[in-house]
């Protein structure tokens, strides 16, 4: 099984529509969408039945509101200020609770409390090119990486059990843990960048998270065409990081409009300029692996 | 003084166009020259500001939580800390008999600090990022920052970054985009939710769970088009049963040659971009509609 995995430093740079075209290339394939965000991907392949998996290691917080003395004592005690108090009520801001357990030990009611159900889960769907796994669930920053493995554990499974060749992986936006999870021990890194003011930044970035673990990316150069000037300093910045364009994708309309009907460019528009650079990228990709693992 | 009128940009498709339209609408704001106008940006990983604005560094600061530290002379080690912490941050070394705490999984909850009843656990300051205040225009500010800490802390970073003092009129925010916890909390508060979407990244699904999310939240988002040109009636259909009024709808703005840096905002734009312009004044009544200062 060989992993690619494609990663750009901030949206719009049409990591999604390069990763939907790959998908249909590869034939045999998973795709996991590491992007706990939203991710074009879902839009364009998750619209089948999808089936939904609970994952046991979060706690859910419980609040029983008939007993509640309204003693106020969990707002003092609450550091992260996760309890408010409005309306007479308490309420509970699930995004800044830390799951500490402070107020649990000091509610003199005990009226609350941590369960251990909660709604993160992961969800598969079976899509004409091949299964899509991924999340769409809400998690605390500091487990989203746990929550990242657990997705590469279940695609690796899948193609264990199916016996796929490839597993696609679309990576987390930014550098942090959960987009060094989504990149650790893969085959290959394509970094997708796009004129805008920030791409140079982001392309250093991209180049340092892919280093980190130990890869040589390969560089894609999106709407190439669109300004020369972008083209150049690309180029000059990989020329300094002792690396290579791989490859150019031309500005092209129909990309757009591929994703709204929710099919990959190379199936849309097979004809199209972009297309044949996509599939002579996978081409190329495809025997630089081979050559490093026959 | 009023408090300010907080006014949220947020994409929940990132590169929505967000940022770019809370920029515009600032610089729309700041060419008024009614009020005083600041920009937060809750964007911990990428600020935006230095990169859009031709902006100068104004004052700058740490943004700091409060970590424990023990004090060994006054500990009795009944490890009532240790079973508090629900980290395993705190652990007592067998040899040695006294408590150690490990810094790099204390996420600053204070249960330690609430449960020792012999005053064994202190606080300091503990560096977690860095705020910027930057000034544009006479009337405008911009504030933004860069967390340097674990993701955990990215809610308590948004949380002092929101809170840097701004005595103005309006408080723009740009949230952090996606759906996340910190997205969460940088919408947290807000008077007037402007929620940017572009017609080609809308999912039915997707976006129902985002608006069950803010609707726990008690938000009450407005929507903007951005990039209307393409028509999806899936998305028509769905904002007409959710109740959901569109504030305004933008053509895509092509910028020929890229994105200049520094860029003013009427040179960002090419020529007669009226739906940019519509868009901004209509949105300018909109917010004066709601928030009608008393007096």
């Amino acid at each position: 099984m060989r992993e690619i995995a494609v990663i750009s430093g901030r949206n719009t740079s049409g990591k999604d529509s390069l990763l939907v075209s790959f998908f249909s290339l590869a034939g045999q394939s998973v795709l996991v969408d590491c992007s706990l965000e939203f991710s074009g991907l879902r839009k364009v392949l998750g619209t089948g039945s999808v089936k939904v998996k609970q994952l046991p290691f979060f706690r859910g917080f419980s609040f029983d509101a008939d007993r509640c003395s309204h003693c106020r004592k969990c707002l003092d005690i609450c550091y992260q200020h996760a309890i408010g108090y409005d309306h007479d009520r308490i309420r509970y801001y699930e995004y800044r609770c830390s799951h500490c357990g402070s107020c649990i030990r000091w509610c003199p009611l005990m009226v609350l409390g941590f369960e251990n159900q909660s709604d993160i889960s992961l969800s598969i769907t079976e899509t004409p090119l091949g299964p899509l796994l991924f999340s769409q669930s809400l998690c605390e920053p500091g487990l989203q990486g746990e929550l990242i493995r657990a997705l590469r554990d279940k695609a690796a499974g899948f193609c264990k059990d199916r016996k796929l060749g490839t597993l696609l992986i679309n990576g987390s936006r930014g550098v942090n843990a959960s987009s060094c999870c989504a990149l650790v021990g893969v085959d290959v890194i394509l970094i997708v960048t796009s004129p805008s003011i920030w791409a140079e930044e982001d392309l250093v970035s991209d180049i340092r998270l892919s280093r980190h673990s130990g890869i040589e990316p390969f560089i894609i150069l999106n709407k190439a065409g669109m300004d020369t000037d972008f083209d150049d300093k690309v180029e000059a910045l990989c020329e300094s990081n002792r690396l290579s364009v791989f490859g150019r994708i031309p500005v092209e309309e129909s990309f757009r409009h591929a994703l709204i009907r929710g099919t990959s460019l190379v199936e849309y528009a097979p004809g199209s300029e972009a297309a044949a650079s996509i599939r002579s990228i996978w081409h190329r990709m495809n025997d630089s692996i081979s050559q490093v693992r026959p | 003084m009023p408090e300010p009128v907080n006014i949220t940009f947020y994409s929940p498709v990132p590169g929505s166009g967000a940022n770019f339209l809370s920029v515009g609408f600032f610089q729309y704001l700041t060419r008024r020259q009614d009020h005083s106008v600041a920009l937060y940006d809750c964007d911990y990983q990428y600020p935006l500001a230095d990169s859009l604005l031709k902006v100068w560094l104004k004052e700058e600061g740490k943004v700091t939580v409060r970590l424990p530290v023990i004090n060994r002379n006054q500990c009795i080690l009944c490890k009532a800390c240790a079973r508090a912490c629900a980290f395993h941050a705190i652990r007592i070394e067998p040899a040695i008999s006294y408590i150690t705490l490990d810094e790099e999984r204390c996420r600053a909850c204070h249960a330690c600090l609430n449960t020792c009843r012999y005053d064994a656990i202190r606080e300091k300051p503990g560096e977690i990022g860095q705020w910027r205040k930057y000034q544009w225009k006479e009337n405008a500010l911009v504030f933004e920052g860069t967390l340097q800490a674990e993701e955990f802390f990215a809610i308590r970073f948004i949380q002092q970054l929101k809170a840097l003092p701004f005595s103005g009129r309006y408080k723009l925010v740009v949230a952090y985009s996606g759906m996340s916890y910190s997205a969460l909390e940088s919408i947290h508060n807000t008077d007037i939710l402007i929620v940017v979407i572009d017609p080609a990244f809308f999912d039915t699904r997707y976006f129902d769970w985002i608006l069950r999310l803010l609707k726990k939240n008690d938000h009450h988002p407005y929507v903007i088009l951005n990039r209307c040109e393409v028509v999806n009636n899936e998305l028509i259909s769905w904002l007409f049963n959710n109740n959901l009024d569109i504030l305004a709808e933008i053509p895509e703005v092509r910028l020929p040659g890229g994105m200049e840096q520094n860029a003013e905002y009427p040179a960002f734009l090419p020529d007669g971009h009226i739906g940019l312009e519509a868009c901004f004044s209509s949105l300018y009544q909109f917010v004066e509609k709601v928030t009608i200062i008393p007096g």
